[in-house]
């Protein structure tokens, strides 16, 4: 295992990869996408003027082939005409109808969508209240639904420009790949820790000691990177959270861990004991990651109804970005931990 | 059988050495009654000692069972000095000795458990409406503890300080704790909920992974 960790082909590997998933990750823009519509309040039977403001798009480019939609249900308006104002925003007329394929619209909010052949298609769910002050309006009391639109995809290489995430949709590439490295060297660690035990061998312990130190790394850089990512997405940088406890109660058993290490003197009884621990508090916590999330919802994806790693959540751009970082990561966590063993032996030598 | 015949004769050992210094056990049980009687005084002080809501009132039991638990347990393997186990070591196998220390101590957490339910029974009142459930769970609560803190408080003992039983043991015991406030809160109701039977097998198992890795582990604490 020492040869591995000597050898410097897969560093350069690892150091290539990061590099591209840094570059691409924060260089790649975001796709257009809706930020806000005036005005946010429609009466029924109006006919009104929209004015869509967007981000990162440029509907000059688009040929005034835009067209919008507002969604009801299943129902759709389509807008009278659309012009273009500047690049970062369009104006559109609409005629609101009182009832809509046989459902009323007051106090309904609707979907703003719009399409055109350069930006793609932007969205923003719920932009719009419909309100009910106009009774009288009854010459469009009924309207048909338009024709599904057609969805089309944006010209530009983008990732996609999800409502809440926005730009901090990067932080995948950074955040995730935290706990993946974590969770490999804590298994390393373990690993070498059971190893230990059966061949009596002082160098597994180094490894598992080294293990244990970059898992805890990572998990402190997850913490970190996932309490700025919750900040601005969820309000708060540490909402009550299944797996926010479980990232805690990690961290509590291998500062722990470190701890007893520096606690005993003799380095055979470190040994021993410090790996006794290691295994029984790598069951202890697997356990807890399988059980403790089904008592309680969690708010990150793939928990408690929100999808994960599906295809209407992490799209083919990001995969083909993320599962590099998580590569690319992790092989910078064992270059860590291969450089903390080779220190240790240093010391160890010395003495 | 010969493995029963030396765990039996240790727990035996254990239990009198426990009564010829009587100071022993009367501390442990002293200090539940001591913890509860601060409880009930700081309760008390903020007007709160009577008619204390269901859910708080598991809480605190759980957290003193917890920490007499830990109080009791940390001190385990500190009792005989190490010349005394190395004549253990020639006689009796690893697992005679852990499986002992883990049953004398699940009976210590047992008369805990049953001292400071009455004495939460006295001073704050009791909502136990299922006594056979609530049975049950100290039950577990008693075995989660013994299992975990035996080892942990021998862990702790081979670096001389036990100080370090409560750093190591409390990220541990977290999810089983968490597993036994949820099953005594059915006891609160004269009915079992339908979820009552999984979360029991649930911490049986748990209990379960906890004396495997233990008896596993243990032989390899003890050779020096």
């Amino acid at each position: 295992m020492n040869n591995i960790f000597k050898q410097w082909w897969w560093k350069i590997v690892g150091v290539i990869i990061l590099l591209v998933v840094i570059i691409a990750g924060l260089g790649i823009p975001l796709n257009p996408g809706i930020t806000d519509v005036q005005p946010q309040a429609l009466n029924i039977g109006e006919q009104v003027s929209l004015q869509i403001n967007a981000y990162n798009s440029d509907f000059t480019k688009s040929n005034n082939q835009i067209t919008s939609y507002l969604k009801s249900k299943s129902s759709f308006i389509k807008a009278d005409s659309v012009y273009v104002m500047n690049e970062y925003s369009i104006g559109a007329m609409y005629t609101i109808p009182y009832e809509l394929d046989g459902n009323s619209l007051s106090n309904q909010s609707m979907d703003l969508i719009v399409i055109d052949p350069y930006n793609g298609t932007l969205t923003q769910r719920n932009s719009i209240q419909v309100q009910n002050n106009n009774i009288e309006a009854l010459d469009m009391a009924n309207a048909k639904s338009a024709v599904k639109p057609i969805v089309l995809s944006s010209k530009n290489f983008g990732f996609p420009n999800r409502e809440i995430l926005q730009e901090s949709i990067r932080n995948l590439f950074f955040h995730v790949p935290m706990w993946f490295g974590m969770v490999f060297m804590l298994l390393f660690s373990f690993i070498t820790s059971i190893l230990y035990l059966s061949k009596n061998n002082l160098k597994y312990d180094t490894y598992a000691a080294s293990g244990a130190e970059g898992g805890l790394l990572y998990g402190i850089l997850g913490i970190c990177t996932g309490m700025l990512w919750a900040n601005y997405t969820w309000g708060s940088p540490w909402p009550s959270d299944a797996k926010l406890d479980g990232a805690a109660i990690a961290m509590l058993i291998y500062i722990a861990y470190a701890i007893l290490r520096k606690s005993i003197e003799d380095p055979i009884r470190k040994a021993k004991v410090s790996a006794v621990y290691n295994v029984f508090a790598f069951f202890i916590y697997l356990a807890f990651i399988f059980v403790y999330p089904r008592l309680k919802d969690s708010l990150h994806p793939g928990n408690g109804g929100n999808p994960a790693f599906s295809n209407t959540d992490l799209d083919n751009r990001m995969r083909m970005l993320f599962y590099p970082a998580v590569i690319g990561w992790t092989i910078l966590g064992f270059w860590l931990v291969s450089l903390k063993i080779r220190y240790k032996f240093t010391l160890l030598k010395q003495q | 059988m010969n493995l029963i015949q030396n765990t039996w004769s240790l727990i035996k050992k254990e239990s009198k050495l426990e009564i010829k210094n009587a100071y022993g056990l009367a501390s442990i049980v002293l200090y539940v009654v001591a913890t509860i009687v601060v409880l009930y005084l700081s309760l008390a002080s903020q007007g709160a000692s009577k008619n204390i809501e269901v859910k708080y009132w598991n809480v605190l039991f759980w957290i003193i069972m917890l920490f007499a638990g830990i109080n009791t347990m940390s001190k385990s393997f500190i009792q005989e000095n190490s010349s005394r186990y190395l004549y253990y070591y020639s006689l009796v196998s690893p697992q005679a000795v852990i499986l002992s220390k883990m049953i004398y101590n699940l009976l210590l957490m047992l008369l805990i458990s049953i001292v400071s339910s009455l004495l939460f029974k006295l001073v704050l009142g009791s909502p136990v409406k299922n006594s056979l459930v609530y049975f049950i769970v100290i039950l577990l609560g008693a075995t989660s503890f013994s299992f975990l803190f035996t080892l942990v408080s021998s862990i702790a003992s081979k670096a001389q300080n036990i100080a370090l039983t409560a750093v190591l043991g409390l990220p541990l015991i977290v999810i089983l704790l968490i597993y036994l406030m949820k099953l005594s809160r059915e006891a609160f109701f004269v009915e079992t909920s339908e979820n009552f039977f999984k979360t029991l097998g649930i911490l049986v198992l748990f209990d379960f992974m906890l004396f495997i890795l233990s008896l596993i582990l243990f032989p390899y604490l003890w050779r020096d």
